[in-house]
């Protein structure tokens, strides 16, 4: 027959399985789904909606979504993209029904101003979702990489979640000099990230 | 006074207290300058998620489990709006169906009529009626002179061979320069003209037609729903071997049904009138008393009075090879005799396997547990750039297979996928599959079924390449699955009388 054996993708084979097993209606196979995909998801909505909470809550609407849309899934694009696309039409919405709560609400002008951004941002190009992924993983890296400083900073502020008058009184310093600390590391993982994208190496 | 924008950001940020003057100024600048608003914006996504980092990676299990549960309650919702939206659509289709029936009549003859018309007008004056140049017959022009003749069905429509059609579920092949008839604008009426006609409704009976037959297919629902075969003229067989669907003939007054798998002739002949030739299996009529032909048995019909029956001696007269003898072509043929795994066949390693009885063979391919789906036990064949081979009408996969004990919530079903180019997926259940012994499937390419319900295309046609094919046991957890001298074959040619 002149054929000859072409290894196939493992990990695109597994997925496109459990997709089809999903359709059929195997929910087991769909709940394998989210587990390969739940940390992802809750990452990339946890960066548009400030309660962390309020963001799982969302996450868990999207896979909800994407459990009772299943059927419109041909598989033109990978499972994963078409999972992100629900998840950015789920935190446009979000954001939409926040947007028109916070204005009259007390909320700062200046989040709701950045607020508009984003919705903009997400409105208008449909790639949003991919590229904050791939700022994710280069924050990862970008964390990693920190002095061990301030790398400790991060840990006890972000990861240990201390409030932050005892995180400046157990390292000897004022509440106000370490806000600005904080602001500080942000403001270089933002330019490593930066850097990190621009080299292609999330 | 003026504040600095990365302590008022820094006090936003952390939840303190900001000066309303303060705050003021910082929207004002951001406003103004972009490149501030970039920063801030993308300050706040860092710090959001950092915030999540740590929570998102422990409590993965607790979300899943959330998810879990919020999709059971989705379903139970899901059923009832489902439930809901079925009644619906069915109380619709039914006062469409209602509406539709009082105009049918009317319809029909408007529609023949306009054809017809429409036919006489281009005959007479040469070019149609909408054609900018053309010369138009004044309102004394001689249409009213010609002879409108209506066809014996106007809506039936000749197709000639080599053809292959793909309508409503079915296939019909023809062979070689064969023509048929078929009505064009509802389900199957098909009318075979001097060579016969195999048509393979999805899921259900292969149904031949012997030249000049005319019959009616009729479903209610899908592709799974009972089937009705109405035997208008001529000679049709109708074989149930492998149908999963309920299925009835109509043959004059009568509704015969076969009682499970069998295979018989049924014959409606203006000369001879109306009779059943059974062949395989039995049939059953439907009046008060039913009365059961069994396999040999030869029936003329005869209104209200006992059919007459005879023993029948040569199933060639009828002039159909049944499905299982026709003559067959192989394309495929994989008996792993030599040990190896052969090309294409993925993740399936060739091994000794249990016996065959009266076979020499001692190598089949086992299947392996899917590492993200461990109840299913599977083997697969495949070549996504090339293709392994092109769907023919006629064509069939043919394998023997070996599982274990029955177990696990829905039995034993031993599922069969396909892909075809682009990317369309089909499959075909084997419910009820034998276990813990060798037992050979051969199953119609026709008989898959798509795999989503909203797949534009609603089976498998000639010419389609399979890429990708696999074969799994689904619902058990630990067991095993051998699978032994696969075979993809097609009709070696068209039979016909």
């Amino acid at each position: 027959m002149g054929l000859t054996y072409e290894p196939a993708d493992k990990d695109e084979d597994a997925e496109s399985l459990l997709v089809d097993l999903s359709r059929g209606g195997d929910k087991r196979a769909f709940e394998r789904l989210v587990r390969r995909h739940q940390q992802r998801i809750r990452s990339l909505v946890a960066t548009y909606v400030p309660q962390f909470e309020e963001a799982d809550d969302l996450a868990q609407e999207v896979f909800l979504a994407a459990y009772r849309r299943l059927v419109t899934f041909r598989g033109e694009a990978p499972f994963g993209a078409w999972l992100s696309g629900i998840a950015r039409m789920q935190v446009l919405r979000h954001l939409r029904a926040t947007g028109r709560r916070n204005q009259h609400a007390t909320s700062h002008t200046v989040q709701i101003l950045l607020d508009e951004i984003e919705t903009e941002k997400l409105n208008n190009a449909p790639d949003a979702m991919a590229a904050r992924e791939r700022e994710l993983a280069a924050l990862r890296g970008c964390v990693e990489g920190l002095p061990t400083d301030r790398a400790d900073l991060v840990r006890r502020y972000y990861f240990g979640g201390g409030r932050l008058a005892d995180i400046a009184a157990a390292l000897g310093k004022n509440e106000s000099a370490t806000k600005v600390a904080l602001f500080r590391i942000r403001q270089t993982l933002r330019v490593c990230i930066e850097r990190r994208m621009a080299m292609g190496k999330a | 006074m003026t504040f600095d924008n990365d302590e008022i950001w820094s006090d936003i940020v952390t939840g303190g207290t900001v000066d309303p003057a303060a705050e003021d100024q910082l929207l004002r600048q951001t406003v103004l300058d972009p490149k501030l608003g970039a920063r801030l914006y993308a300050d706040r996504w860092i710090d959001r998620a950092l915030a999540a980092m740590p929570r998102i990676d422990a409590d993965a299990e607790k979300f899943h489990n959330r998810v879990v549960a919020a999709l059971a309650i989705d379903d139970d919702e899901q059923v009832f709006v489902d439930g809901v939206s079925g009644r619906i659509d069915r109380e619709d289709n039914q006062r469409k169906f209602r509406r539709s029936q009082k105009r049918a009549t009317l319809g029909a003859l408007a529609l023949g009529c306009a054809s017809a018309c429409a036919l006489v007008i281009f005959a007479t004056v040469g070019v149609p009626r909408d054609q900018p140049n053309a010369t138009r017959p004044g309102p004394s022009a001689p249409v009213a002179t010609a002879k409108i003749e209506r066809p014996a069905s106007p809506s039936m429509l000749t197709v000639k061979a080599p053809f292959d059609l793909w309508r409503a579920n079915a296939w019909v092949s023809m062979p070689s320069g064969a023509t048929m008839e078929a009505v064009t604008n509802s389900g199957f009426h098909l009318r075979s003209q001097d060579k016969p006609l195999s048509l393979s409704p999805q899921g259900g009976p292969q149904i031949h037609l012997n030249a000049r037959a005319e019959v009616e297919l009729t479903s209610k629902g899908g592709q799974e729903s009972p089937l009705a075969v109405n035997v208008i003229s001529g000679a049709v067989y109708v074989d149930t071997a492998g149908s999963q669907r309920e299925v009835s003939v109509r043959l004059g007054g009568e509704t015969i049904k076969p009682l499970g798998p069998a295979r018989a002739a049924f014959v409606a002949d203006r000369g001879r009138g109306l009779s059943i030739a059974v062949l395989h299996g039995a049939v059953a009529t439907q009046k008060d008393k039913p009365v059961v032909f069994g396999s040999g048995i030869a029936a003329i019909l005869d209104g209200d009075n006992a059919p007459k029956t005879r023993s029948l001696y040569r199933a060639s007269d009828f002039g159909w090879t049944p499905v299982g003898q026709e003559r067959r072509e192989t394309l495929l043929n994989f008996d792993f005799e030599d040990g190896r795994t052969p090309p294409y066949w993925n993740a399936t390693p060739v091994t000794r396997c249990p016996p065959h009885a009266g076979q020499n063979s001692q190598f089949c391919v086992s299947g392996a547990h899917y590492d993200v789906a461990p109840w299913i036990v599977g083997l697969e064949m495949k070549n996504m750039a090339q293709g392994l081979f092109t769907i023919e009408a006629g064509m069939n996969v043919a394998f023997d297979y070996w599982t274990g004990q029955p177990g696990g919530d829905r039995g034993q079903v031993v599922e069969i996928w396909l892909e075809s180019d682009p990317g369309v997926a089909f499959h075909y259940d084997l419910r009820g599959a034998a276990s813990a012994r060798w037992t050979r499937a051969e199953i119609p390419f026709a008989d898959f079924l798509p795999r989503r319900a909203d797949q534009p295309v609603k089976g498998l046609r000639p010419g389609d390449r399979i890429r990708f094919l696999s074969i799994m046991v689904l619902w058990k957890a630990e067991d095993v699955l051998f699978i032994d001298n696969v075979e993809i074959s097609r009709r070696a040619s068209p039979t016909g009388i």
